[in-house]
């Protein structure tokens, strides 16, 4: 038996047979990655005077904003966090001569495509708005000032009728504030033109809930929250945009299903970009794999999944050569990708990962609760033969079979079709579990220890292939620490590796 | 400080099934210690690659200093960050790092406007008279350039100090203008991939 002392080495160590020339680019490199620029005149001759990166500046750089920066860039590269999607149409304001209305309700109002006319807006004795009726038989009222929520210290043209502030319509007795409401001839904007959007600021929700995202990271890094908390927490923020939109523009969207508490929203204003606070989530919160800013940007149960299993595991499905463009296309294609030729070598993986977001709808955020739709219902199985299908059974379960393959499915989920009953499990689990078996099996701090060491290293694949041994030292430094992604940086800053030319 | 305990043996090579097995010869333990070692063997751990720097950290550095921002208001880096093959997660996602022929004609557009607002707003640039014509004052100014864009330690004398000096002298004795050498030799030290690879 030999007995073999090792230790590693710390990087004051290796200092002491560092040249000079290593020492300024060691300073250099560190300050870029860590901070995004290169040390300021005054920390390049305070080192040269020490000689070394001392510790606290070190960790002054790793708790500094501009870190949080490069932590933050750092992960819009894992998750792709950009929305492109359009926030409700139905509540936009647009401009014609710099006089703002709604084109979606211009026909309820004036009983034709007809805007506004350019003029202000009279009104009768009783309050009543006068209208001039045109040749097409259609009516046109004026405009009128209005105070908006998103520049409170302007004003605005606005079409008279899309001025309107009651809150109930004085017709029907519908809420102005509701989906109805938007159909009322005599229900507007509201104070402030509050149940509207400017056009020209529709990103403002969308780009806010991409950025919450960001938030996450910034917060991970401010309360020195574990990776895995990071990952898996059921926390959400909001800002003004967001608030406002959870306040008075979501109701008149009847697909949107709002994911934090709106009752206890906080009180910020629109201007708020950069203000987040914290907000309740409701109990089928997942953590960001659940959050609107994931679901939305990647829109397919197997979009999600994939996207998880290499940006945050490393790994991907490659198709065995030959196998797809092998397909002759003689018979019906099985439905069910994990038994159809040239697709199981991936989809046999890929399906039960896709089962963990089954509880999420596509292309939406919203939570798809098991009790207003099981995974199985025995009244889906059997409508077919009385041909009495509801609207639900045809959009969300397999009523009928197109392939013998489906013919066992019948009445089950889509979104859990052809699953075995322990990947099934998954779609009750969600995506956190898979998380917590990632975390079990090692692979989620491998992966984060091989992403950030191509980050600060510039480490390709082949050479994090070739480095397993250094890869794995500083997966295993990172679970040592508790899943600190500042502890792994600072790690990696401070290996023999990051100061060592190739 | 990490033991490691390691058995070592012999691989038993067996010639016919016929073969009674011999006891094994036990192993000779030494019991020295042999001494420290990285984790990481150093003969075979590969050091940090040379990256790049993406347009954000090339925009932040010359920002930091020259004390200027290429464009005014808004930098022109992120005007062209499309063009610079900045992802924007839609179209594109990852970086592109190449050094590319359009990020070397940004990189100079960016050099040339934000060397002479340097220049002209600021003493920083100079570690001795700019008018001095004298050898070893240019050199001297050139180590500094060098030690603030580039990192290099100061006192170096390598051989592309001697491609800078020249540099300069050859654009003085066409212009006879000082000023006119600093701005191309501080053009010259921004482009040169000492300053965007790290």
């Amino acid at each position: 038996m030999i007995v073999l002392w090792l230790s590693l080495v710390q990087a004051e160590e290796n200092w002491n047979d560092a040249s000079r020339r290593d020492l300024h680019h060691y300073v250099r490199s560190a300050s870029l990655d860590i901070r995004g620029h290169v040390p300021t005149i005054d920390e390049i001759l305070s080192l040269e005077e020490s000689e070394e990166l001392s510790d606290n500046t070190l960790d002054e750089w790793l708790n500094s904003l501009a870190f949080e920066e490069r932590v933050i860039d750092y992960h819009k590269e894992l998750f792709w966090n950009k929305l492109s999607t359009q926030v409700i149409q139905r509540r936009r304001l647009v401009r014609i001569s710099n006089i703002y209305y709604s084109p979606s309700k211009r026909s309820t109002y004036r009983g034709n495509r007809t805007h506004c006319g350019d003029f202000e807006a009279n009104y009768d004795s009783n309050g009543q708005l006068i209208t001039q009726e045109l040749e097409d038989g259609s009516i046109q009222e004026g405009w009128v000032y209005a105070t908006p929520y998103w520049a409170p210290d302007s004003s605005i043209k606005l079409c008279a009728f899309d001025a309107q502030e009651a809150d109930f319509s004085a017709s029907s007795g519908v809420a102005c504030d509701s989906l109805d409401g938007h159909k009322e001839v005599d229900c507007g904007c509201g104070p402030n033109v509050q149940w509207c959007f400017d056009n020209n600021l529709r990103s403002d929700f969308t780009d806010s809930v991409a950025k919450e995202v960001e938030e996450r990271v910034r917060k991970m890094l401010k309360e020195n929250m574990s990776y895995d908390q990071f990952l898996v927490q059921p926390f959400a923020q909001v800002n003004g945009p967001m608030v406002h939109y959870f306040k008075y523009i979501y109701i008149f969207d009847d697909k949107f299903q709002p994911y934090v508490d709106i009752e206890n929203l906080p009180d910020l204003a629109y201007s708020d970009k950069d203000a987040w606070l914290d907000v309740e989530t409701p109990d089928s919160a997942q953590g960001i794999f659940s959050s609107a800013a994931w679901l939305l940007r990647h829109q397919t149960n197997r979009g999600r999944a994939n996207r998880l299993y290499g940006a945050f595991l490393c790994s991907e499905f490659i198709p065995v050569e030959g196998k797809i463009e092998g397909l002759t296309g003689t018979e019906l294609p099985s439905p069910d990708l994990s038994r159809r030729e040239g697709c199981v070598d991936c989809h046999a993986r890929l399906e039960p990962m896709a089962a963990y977001w089954a509880r999420w709808g596509e292309a939406s955020q919203n939570y798809i609760d098991p009790i207003s739709l099981p995974s199985y219902s025995e009244e889906c199985a059997t409508c077919l033969q009385s041909n009495t299908c509801s609207t639900n059974c045809k959009n969300n379960y397999i009523v009928s079979a197109s392939h013998p393959d489906e013919t066992p499915y019948i009445g089950w989920l889509r979104s859990v079709a052809f699953l075995s009953e322990t990947e099934r499990f998954n779609s009750e689990l969600g995506p956190s579990e898979w998380i917590y078996q990632s975390m079990a099996d090692g692979s989620l701090a491998q992966c984060a220890a091989s992403n950030t060491s191509r980050w600060l290293l510039g480490w390709n694949k082949e050479e994090q292939i070739q480095q397993d041994v250094a890869v794995r030292n500083y997966a295993m430094e990172f679970e040592n620490s508790g899943y600190s992604f500042r502890s792994l940086v600072r790690t990696i800053i401070k290996s023999p590796s990051y100061w060592r030319r190739p | 400080m990490i033991f490691w305990f390691i058995a070592c043996g012999t691989e038993k090579e067996i010639s016919s099934i016929d073969v009674l097995p011999q006891e094994e010869t036990p192993i000779e333990v030494i019991d020295e210690e042999v001494g420290q070692s990285d984790l990481e063997d150093s003969t075979d751990v590969s050091g940090r690659f040379m990256k790049r720097m993406t347009v954000a950290q090339v925009r932040d550095s010359m920002e930091q200093i020259t004390g200027t921002r290429w464009g005014g208001n808004t930098s022109k880096w992120n005007t062209y960050s499309d063009s610079l093959g900045v992802p924007d997660f839609q179209q594109r996602m990852e970086h592109d790092l190449s050094p590319s022929v359009i990020f070397q004609k940004f990189l100079n557009d960016a050099a040339a406007e934000s060397c002479m607002e340097w220049m002209q707003g600021s003493s920083s640039m100079f570690s001795v008279d700019p008018q001095s014509q004298d050898l070893g004052d240019i050199r001297s100014n050139i180590d500094f350039l060098r030690w603030q864009i580039q990192g290099h330690p100061r006192g170096e004398n390598p051989p592309i100090m001697n491609d800078y000096l020249a540099l300069y002298q050859s654009v003085y004795s066409r212009t006879g203008d000082a000023m006119e050498g600093w701005n191309t030799i501080c053009i010259g030290i921004f482009t040169h991939p000492d300053f965007w690879m790290y």
